[in-house]
């Protein structure tokens, strides 16, 4: 029976490659069939897990490529579902018909939601839970719902790996021994307060005293100590101890320098979890250094075009997720170039439907207010709700066009933009103006 | 005399963008040629109700209720004076559970004669609601883990989505002057007649004689019937 779910699981593996259809369907029939079909899969006793809210697939694609490039064998679901069903395809599609999985490792990236499902049929060595942010509240939620759904998942023996800046997360790592934790220290991105549109670190996660902030990162990401439970920002292991986002620069515990593919403190987060993964699984550090060196990033979320000979850049962010939207917004303002911004929302998710726009009102438009943003461009089936939240982001609303009309969008961004152009959309609605540069 | 407005809770109830009610609340009252004030208070803070013109609260997590509940236990009395003395609040998002009897075992602040009981599973939706206090339906999205069951004036019929139970016929609670709902994030930046309905609420109560002066929002229109039309598709199975 074991090997007949198997078979018949990467053949349709196969079959849907071949018909372009996704991976989840063929782990969805063999669960269907034997729904214990990965307790009896032969896995590596290495197996790493990444969840979290961002980050999640750029961090396993580093992670395997480091171990690949030092000659380990590694399956990954990167380019595959990360709800259960979909890790299930990988797992299927990479043992043989005895049910062994020759790699040396496994490397996973789950959905926050579905870990504690997909856990029930094996236990990782590492599990990496890159961050807890306010991301996809349509059908998250909020996050200390996922914390809650994800704390169900880890067992005692799971080494946590954990961000150490994020008050909610690294809250899996109180009183517990086997964790790891990563983060970054003061530097002059640094502030003394957080002037975001919300602040989830006012009270502590753990008991809701007041927590006292030494500095942030970004949002309520920094240094944080509750006096009343104890619950504190702990000394990383692995820490950024240099930054230098003009010029792509960071520094890992004061010797290793790394080149960032992308200048924003995200991938700079990402890397330093990559490294502490590698690091915990015995390789040498500069073997990690020189291999993240010569990483060069396969994900396409960042893609430049030319567009009536201007120079554009797409810098894909999510919607529903104000902290991608925030990084997109300080990566233009510290381009710090005569520039226009385009903002589309006009699918607000590609897998459900929603009208929610509530999100808008979380992200910082406001740092758009710069003398080197000439101009705005909303567009999209919610550009009304774009243009109001704008109208209260205390921006010049005469630099400010909105285009329901996606033709038109890329009239007014032939015709009209000034300087250099910066377009911020999500998966959702990425292609829409992609299509429209051809 | 100043319009005050309060939004309580405003570090701590704030989970979906709330805080644009109060935003454009403000800037409606000052389009009126209202002088505004606006105070944010939260946990521990003194607070005296009868000083404003309105209160505002927002959606939390369940764990940060809880925590606010305790606060405002010690100040249900005077709350309960604002509210009688047909003091203008709007709770938005999961605060209104508070002003019940019960939280499922927890008691609540006992104001109103209703208790909530939290669910397993999380109910979000996209809504369509009608009121008898609004010529044109309610657009928003719910996100919440409870179920209300209650014999007092709802503010809500539901059209679309979910409503206070499984029933899914009413929604929310209006009681003099009390507004509250299950609609989380920015209620009156979506729905421009609800928001013109209180600034003038709010200007009436607090200038007799107001006059009131047309001002055209066409994006905070447009931005709405956008959505009702969207809705209004999925309604109808498009």
């Amino acid at each position: 029976m074991k090997t007949l779910v198997i078979i018949l699981s990467k053949l349709l593996y196969w079959v849907g490659k071949i018909i372009g259809k996704g991976s989840s369907l063929p782990g969805k029939i063999a669960l269907k069939l034997d729904k214990n079909i990965l307790k009896k899969i032969n896995l590596p006793r290495d197996i790493i897990v990444v969840t979290g809210s961002n980050g999640k697939t750029s961090t396993v694609e580093m992670i395997c490529s480091v171990l690949e490039n030092n000659g380990y064998h590694v399956g990954c679901n990167k380019e595959g579902s990360n709800q259960t069903e979909g890790v299930t395809t990988m797992i299927l599609n990479a043992c043989n018909l005895k049910g062994e999985v020759k790699e040396d490792v496994l490397v996973i990236e789950s959905d926050e939601r579905y870990l504690r499902h997909t856990l029930k049929y094996f236990t990782p060595k590492y599990l990496v839970v890159t961050n807890l942010y306010r991301d996809q509240m349509t059908r998250n939620g909020h996050p200390e719902l996922i914390y809650d759904i994800i704390k169900e998942a880890i067992t005692d023996d799971i080494h946590l790996i954990l961000n150490t800046d994020d008050p909610l997360s690294s809250l899996y790592g109180y009183k517990r021994a086997n964790v790891t934790y990563f983060g970054m220290d003061k530097n002059k991105f640094s502030k003394d307060v957080n002037d975001s549109a919300y602040d989830d670190g006012v009270y502590c996660p753990n008991c809701k005293h007041r927590l006292k902030y030494d500095y942030y990162h970004f949002n309520h990401i920094g240094s944080y100590k509750c006096e009343n439970c104890g619950h504190e920002r702990k000394k990383p292991q692995y820490s950024v101890t240099a930054l230098n986002l003009e010029n792509g620069e960071m520094v890992i515990n004061d010797k290793y320098k790394l080149m960032m593919s992308l200048k924003n403190i995200y991938t700079a987060y990402n890397l330093l979890a990559t490294f502490a993964v590698c690091r915990l699984f015995g390789m040498k550090d500069a073997k990690i250094e020189e291999s993240l060196n010569h990483y060069i990033i396969k994900n396409d979320r960042v893609q430049s075009f030319e567009i009536n000979s201007k120079h554009a850049m797409l810098l894909t962010s999510k919607h529903e997720n104000s902290i991608s939207y925030n990084q997109s917004l300080l990566y233009v303002t510290r381009e710090n170039r005569p520039c226009t911004v385009v903002i589309i929302v006009d699918a607000v998710s590609r897998k459900y439907f929603t009208s929610e726009t509530s999100w808008l009102w979380d992200i910082d438009f406001e740092l758009l207010n710069q003398t080197c943003v000439e101009k705005v461009i909303l567009a999209g089936k919610y550009v009304h709700d774009l243009i109001t939240r704008f109208e209260y982001a205390g921006i010049d609303m005469d630099k400010v066009v909105g285009k329901e009309n996606l033709d038109d969008m890329m009239e007014e961004i032939k015709e009209h933009s000034k300087g250099e152009i910066f377009v911020i959309t999500c998966f959702s609605d990425r292609m829409k103006f992609i299509n429209r540069t051809k | 005399m100043s319009v005050k407005l309060l939004h309580l809770y405003h570090d701590i109830m704030n989970l979906y963008g709330d805080y644009g009610n109060i935003v454009i609340l403000k800037k409606h009252l000052e389009d009126q040629g209202l002088n505004v004030v606006l105070d944010k208070k939260s946990i521990h803070d003194e607070v005296v109700f009868k000083d404003y013109d309105f209160i505002f609260i927002g959606s939390g997590t369940e764990r940060n209720l809880d925590f606010v509940l305790e606060d405002l236990k010690n100040k249900s009395d005077a709350l309960k004076e604002y509210i009688e003395n047909n003091g203008i609040i709007l709770c938005t998002g999961n605060s209104f559970e508070m002003f019940g009897n019960k939280i499922d075992n927890n008691e609540a602040l006992k104001l109103f004669d209703y208790e909530v009981r939290r669910d397993k599973d999380r109910t979000t939706s996209d809504i369509i609601y009608e009121s008898q206090y609004l010529k044109n339906p309610v657009v928003g999205f719910v996100n919440k883990q409870t179920k209300i069951y209650h014999n007092m004036n709802p503010f809500f019929s539901v059209a679309f989505g979910v409503g206070e139970n499984e029933k899914n016929d009413y929604e929310g609670v209006k009681y003099k002057n009390f507004y509250g709902t299950h609609v989380s994030g920015p209620i009156l930046v979506r729905n421009p007649e609800l928001l013109e309905k209180l600034v003038m609420d709010i200007a009436k109560s607090n200038q007799s004689g107001f006059k009131p002066k047309k001002v055209q929002y066409t994006n905070e229109e447009k931005g709405y019937e956008l959505v009702l039309s969207e809705l209004k598709k999925r309604q109808e199975g498009k």
